[in-house]
């Protein structure tokens, strides 16, 4: 529920708020929101499991995007796309995330009913 | 307590995720609307077609320019030997020059790119600045009168070079993925040899084109539409 009326507000900032960033921070704010949306997922994924952790969830949300920025910056550096990396780990562990969040939800609409 | 600090703490993450979602959203929007308007800008559109109708209008006048000096000549050249002999040293200086339109007998090479059957022709170059020039040369070198490409008058100041996705002469585009008309006056038969030499026609051109080769008893070239500037060039003169 917090977290619904958080991303709304975010959004809605996002909307209303002009601010500027330059655009040649442009992939790495991509690669960031990558990072996000995979330690979210894993928080969601946490709390239907009843382990979640506040602490893990927001280091690993700060942790995840720094690293990821800094993969990005280190492979425009070196002249390789490292930034694959990222996108290929974050990618496998949404998915995977998503594969153990619905079989606990199916798990526990079947006890249920 | 801890419950109420990690409730918080979620609703700020996802604050900062909605936020950062929205916008990049937006800037890859934005972006992209910035490269759309590139692409199709209606107002080079006008200009462009502005620039075509003042072409136009200025050929029209070069054209009644062109007649009133014949005009001005020929009243001229009625008036004595002296001035008809200066008029006929003009008449050569011109054709030498590239000055008027000429005619007379010699060659048509026609260089057509052959079609790609995997369709990426219009990527390739097929027809080379080095080929153009190999040809112009051959065909100078067999005593070529005039020469020009795609109605292109060449002159002694022409260049033939690429630059960027065609081929410059005389500061004019040709297209390398079309077909190209190269029609040189001189003697027929000279020149046929010439081109019919192996070699003459580069071997890559013969393999990406279909070179044909026709004789013509008259072929009319166009005159060098610009003017020449001598800016550095200055004649010495003898005491």
């Amino acid at each position: 529920m917090v977290a619904f009326v958080g991303l709304l507000i975010g959004i809605i900032l996002g909307i209303v708020w002009n601010v500027d960033i330059p655009v040649k921070f442009s992939p790495y704010i991509s690669v960031a929101i990558f990072a996000c949306l995979d330690s979210v997922f894993g928080a969601l994924r946490g709390s239907i499991s009843h382990n979640f952790r506040a602490d893990i969830f927001i280091s690993g949300f700060f942790g995840n995007a720094a690293l990821a920025v800094a993969m990005v910056y280190l492979g425009d550096k070196l002249g390789i796309p490292i930034y694959l990396a990222a996108v290929i780990v974050f990618g496998g562990r949404i998915f995977d995330n998503f594969a153990i969040i619905r079989r606990l939800l199916i798990d526990k609409t079947k006890s249920h009913s | 307590m801890k419950k109420l600090w990690s409730q918080i703490s979620i609703g700020v993450i996802c604050i900062l995720l909605g936020f950062m979602i929205t916008y990049q959203f937006k800037m890859i929007s934005k972006q992209s609307i910035v490269t759309d308007g590139n692409k199709n800008s209606p107002e080079i559109l006008i200009e462009n077609e502005q620039l075509n109708k003042n072409i136009e209008e200025l050929k029209k006048k070069i054209e009644e320019l062109d007649t009133k000096t014949k005009e001005y000549e020929n009243v001229a050249r009625g008036r004595d030997e002296q001035s008809e002999l200066l008029y006929k040293a003009l008449e050569e200086t011109r054709i030498l020059t590239g000055g008027t339109e000429v005619e007379g007998e010699g060659l048509i090479i026609y260089i057509t790119p052959k079609s790609n059957i995997f369709g990426s022709s219009s990527e390739s170059q097929l027809i080379n600045d080095s080929d153009l020039v190999r040809i112009v040369n051959e065909l100078n070198a067999a005593d070529a009168e005039a020469i020009s490409i795609n109605d292109i008058r060449l002159t002694t100041r022409s260049g033939i070079r690429n630059a960027g996705n065609a081929i410059m002469i005389n500061d004019e585009k040709v297209s390398y993925n079309k077909r190209i008309t190269i029609k040189a006056i001189g003697r027929k038969d000279i020149l046929e040899s010439a081109i019919s030499f192996p070699e003459a026609i580069p071997s890559t051109l013969a393999l990406n084109c279909d070179v044909s080769i026709e004789k013509s008893n008259k072929i009319t070239i166009p005159k060098y539409n610009k003017t020449y500037k001598f800016e550095y060039a200055k004649p010495i003169e003898k005491k």
